[in-house]
């Protein structure tokens, strides 16, 4: 297709265009006077209405729509002239911005098209709804001979094209010019929206609800009504179908909802995404199958079933479906009404339908009547299921089909199909289109911004529901706290607000108290650790990374494996980070692998498929995302069981025993264990190199641990075993630790000698235990006597308690 | 240059409305009677009274079904048939009215004229 933009005023230089669009329009209204003045005095009277017409053609409202419509293009067209497909507004604005450009000789065309776009009405309303102040552009003139504006001007134009095709509009307006001129590469502007941080998906969303929102203003049925909206509304008494080929369903009638009935009367079945669920449904209900749709609520199933009864009644479906009814019924909802005569009723429904023909049932949530003690479905159900000789689309959970597997074998009676979750794109279309409903009705903008984010972060924290409800679900709970602070808009800081609210995951942006903690994690950690750099080190810097945005796509934040022999600080790592970072201890989740030795121990990590017993490692993590998983002994852990975490290390992912993903790319996972600690101990001794430990320690793991599972650590950390220096400045830290306390509860200061801490430290450490002994050794025995001080009331506050060693630990009170 | 900026003045705007008038929106007019065609066939079911001609009404495969059933389709495809054309003839009538005005604005005027 050749694309060329040619209009006649183009032809003049600017300036004999100025005088020639003068004249053009005065002489418009000298035939005007003319014309009129004929018509009144009955000369020429049917003349003169002639050029009325024609004046009222060219001036008024016909020409306001461009001269040919982008969606009626011929196929053999092959030569396009966009001032065919411009409509008026845009087509003068075009022409008076090459005219200033001849006169002003911009240096870069697009900036200045930009620049004059930023003038017009319909872009100020664009940044009112992006909640963005409009930016302030210099356009620089050349001084030499300017370039050729109007082939500057094509790219834009041929862009612009093909956004409208897309949209399927009938014309270019200004709006998708400006969309055009954003998806334009031209540096400088690229530099302008980067600055605004203006995204192609925001302003395409931004358009989209400023074309759309009249549009939807005039329809009184829109589309997108939820259905319960309608399910209250009263149905005819007799609903036949389409042909009348069928009988008069009076019990199914009672008890269902029909869908072709309603995508008639309401309109309902509108559907973004999901085409190849719609087309596997369609192909296996041509065959006669019954299907199975699998997805979890709020994915989208019951949207697709409505579009499926939408095209039957717009004769869209394939012939064999063209006659049929689509009737929903609700098993579980009418045995909570008949729990006495439900199979009675049931039967009494199914012959209805057998003797009337062309109906489609659907059955949603069929796991809830499957999974109910007392009664069973399948009684009733079965034969017909096997008979297929009614087609049936039953709607599941994942959850509640593994949970009805263990009661009936469904994939004898259904074909199963798994309703997929909408891409994120399609999501932002689809709620964007929702949007311009909800601003109707709550009388609020919603940035594009806000639109996207919901998107984003529904995707990835709200994992216990799917798209599009996940981001659904966030902006309408933005907009109630938009309209709470009194806001005009709702902004992607709410979102993210909500989000953090709800999963604690830090998806606002950083702020100076977290940078300053991030920047200075190492000393922070090194407060309540001594030693261990290396391990602190990583740490820190795997969460700095995490924090700035800059992750790896996959996999948790981090997955370590601290090594090193009892006592010398890997729990304590993982401890004082939960505390530091992570706001508490109890925000940790610790495992002690110990207790999964055997491989039926998995049911007790990730839960048993009939629900009974939750996973001890998921559960925690589908609750709370963000957090900081300690696996203790992690080498004890059944060789089978690890293998489960060859996913989480590698994909973040993993599903629990109901098929739910749990997410544990917001988790940071930290393994702890004291293989070989009597090596490292015994090579330090003879004093080998501690880098040479590391390198036969690593190449002795693979023996505990698979090669697959190592490599998917981060990093493997040696904990070295703890000298005296260290352990000194252990028990000072504990210490400190008890003054602090003291000092606060009793007001009583703390002082120790130096000869009494290392009397405690000898005391406190144990070859086998390293350090772990010294907190208690510390309660035996300062602890327990400044509990006898004070219940012999020898001390009160302002006091000082010295203690010091010689032969005996001896407390001073001053 | 002269004949150029009268194009621009008179004969673009011209050619434009003539345009308009005898092409632009008979196209228009067209589609329009197919959608509304479209929005009458959910309610007359001609399509579906067709694709069903010879079955019985109701699910009654007796004799009698069949009897009542083909001469009442039939009908219904008849009048829908009926119906469609009619608007068609509408439409048509409109056409032809609308084609023809400049033409009898322009030359009633002169032929008729005392």
């Amino acid at each position: 297709m050749e694309f060329y933009f040619q209009n006649n005023f183009l032809e003049f230089n600017p300036y004999l265009r100025k005088i020639v669009k003068s004249s053009k329009e005065a002489f418009n209204l000298l035939i005007l006077i003319i014309a009129v003045f004929f018509l009144f005095s009955q000369i020429l009277f049917f003349q003169s209405l002639a050029i009325l017409i024609f004046l009222i053609y060219s001036t008024l409202f016909f020409k306001k729509s461009a001269k040919e419509d982008i969606r009626y293009i011929y196929h053999h067209k092959n030569k396009i002239n966009f001032d065919d497909y411009l409509d008026k507004k845009t087509k003068e604005f075009i022409i008076e911005t090459l005219t200033k450009a001849q006169v002003f000789k911009p240096e870069n065309f697009q900036l200045f098209l930009f620049h004059e776009l930023l003038k017009q009405k319909e872009i100020k309303k664009i940044f009112f709804r992006l909640n963005l102040d409009i930016p302030k552009i210099n356009i620089n003139s050349l001084t030499i001979i300017p370039n050729d504006y109007k082939n500057q001007l094509l790219p834009i134009l041929i862009s612009a094209f093909d956004i409208a095709k897309a949209l399927n509009l009938p014309y270019i307006n200004i709006l998708i010019i400006f969309l055009a001129l954003k998806n334009n590469e031209n540096q400088e502007l690229i530099k302008i929206f980067e600055n605004m941080d203006l995204k192609s998906e925001y302003l395409m969303s931004a358009v989209i609800m400023e074309i759309f929102s009249s549009r939807v203003a005039k329809q009184k049925k829109f589309l997108f009504q939820p259905i319960a909206v309608f399910q209250q509304k009263t149905l005819p008494k007799v609903i036949l179908n389409k042909a009348l080929t069928s009988k008069a369903t009076n019990i199914l009638d009672t008890y269902g909802v029909d869908f072709t009935y309603l995508a008639n009367r309401e309109n309902a079945g509108y559907l973004i995404g999901h085409q190849k669920e719609v087309e596997n449904l369609i192909e296996n209900l041509k065959q006669g199958d019954n299907v199975l749709l699998i997805g979890e609520n709020g994915k989208g199933k019951e949207t697709i079933i409505l579009h499926i009864a939408w095209l039957i009644q717009n004769d869209l479906a394939p012939v064999e479906l063209l006659d049929y009814r689509l009737v929903k019924l609700d098993l579980s909802l009418v045995y909570s009404q008949n729990k006495e005569k439900f199979l009675e009723i049931l039967t009494k429904i199914v012959e209805d339908i057998f003797y009337s023909g062309y109906i489609i049932l659907y059955l949603p949530y069929l796991e809830n009547i499957i999974l109910e003690k007392d009664v069973d479905v399948f009684q009733v159900l079965g034969s017909v299921l096997r008979s297929k000789q009614i087609p049936i689309i039953a709607t599941m959970t994942p959850e509640g089909y593994i949970r009805s597997l263990t009661k009936v074998n469904l994939d004898s009676f259904f074909e199963k199909i798994e309703v997929q979750e909408l891409s994120e794109e399609e999501t932002v279309f689809l709620l964007t289109l929702k949007s311009i409903l909800w601003e109707k009705k709550e009388k609020i903008v919603i940035t594009p911004q806000s639109i996207a984010t919901a998107v984003f972060l529904g995707k990835r924290f709200i994992k216990e529901k799917p798209l599009p409800q996940s981001a659904e679900d966030l902006i309408i709970e933005g907009i109630s706290l938009a309209k709470k602070v009194k806001s005009k808009h709702l902004t992607k800081e709410a979102i993210q607000e909500i989000v953090f609210e709800k999963t604690k995951i830090p998806v606002k942006e950083i702020n100076i108290e977290e940078k300053e903690k991030l920047l200075n994690l190492e000393n922070l950690l090194h407060q309540r650790i001594v030693n261990q750099d290396e391990a602190i080190k990583e740490i820190a810097r795997v969460l700095r990374i995490y924090r700035a945005g800059l992750e790896k796509k996959k996999g948790p934040i981090g997955a370590f494996l601290f090594v090193g022999p009892t006592g010398v600080g890997k729990t304590e790592t993982a401890k004082a980070l939960a505390k530091i970072y992570y706001g508490s201890e109890k925000s940790m989740v610790r495992l002690d692998m110990v207790e999964f030795q055997n491989p039926e121990d998995i049911d007790k990590l990730i839960g048993t498929k009939d629900g009974q017993i939750l996973g001890r490692l998921t559960e925690p993590i589908r609750q709370n995302p963000y957090s900081l998983i300690l696996l203790d002994e992690f080498e004890k852990t059944h060789p089978t069981i690890l293998r489960i975490f060859l996913p989480i290390f590698d994909e973040g992912i993993i599903k629990d025993a109901l098929g739910r993903e749990v997410d544990f790319t917001n988790s940071l996972i930290i393994c702890t264990s004291n293989a070989y600690s009597e090596d490292i101990k015994q090579s330090i001794e003879k004093g080998l190199e501690f880098g040479k430990i590391v390198e036969n320690l690593k190449s002795k793991l693979s023996q505990i641990f698979s090669v697959e599972l190592l490599n998917r650590f981060d990093q493997v950390v040696v904990y070295k075993p703890l000298g005296e220096e260290e352990l000194l400045k252990i028990a000072e830290l504990m210490i400190k630790d008890l003054q602090a306390e003291i000092l606060l509860k009793h007001g009583v200061d703390l002082i120790i000698s130096l000869p009494a801490l290392k009397e405690i430290v000898r005391l406190g450490t144990d070859p086998i235990y390293g350090a772990r002994p010294l907190q208690r050794k510390i309660n035996e025995i300062i602890r327990s006597e400044i509990a006898n001080l004070i219940l012999a009331n020898k001390l009160s506050r302002g006091n000082k308690i010295i203690i010091n060693f010689d032969q005996n630990f001896d407390f001073k009170v001053e | 240059m002269i004949f150029d900026i009268l194009k621009v003045l008179i004969l673009d705007d011209l050619l434009e409305f003539l345009d308009f008038w005898f092409l632009h929106f008979p196209k228009i007019l067209i589609r329009n009677y197919f959608n509304q065609i479209y929005s009458f066939d959910q309610i007359l079911k001609l399509k579906a009274n067709l694709r069903n001609l010879t079955k019985p009404l109701y699910g009654d495969y007796t004799f009698i079904g069949y009897f009542f059933a083909f001469p009442y389709r039939i009908f219904r495809v008849a009048f829908s048939l009926f119906f469609y054309f009619l608007i068609a003839i509408f439409y048509l009538f409109f056409l032809v009215l609308w084609l023809i005005l400049p033409f009898f604005l322009i030359l009633y005027g002169v032929l008729f004229s005392k």
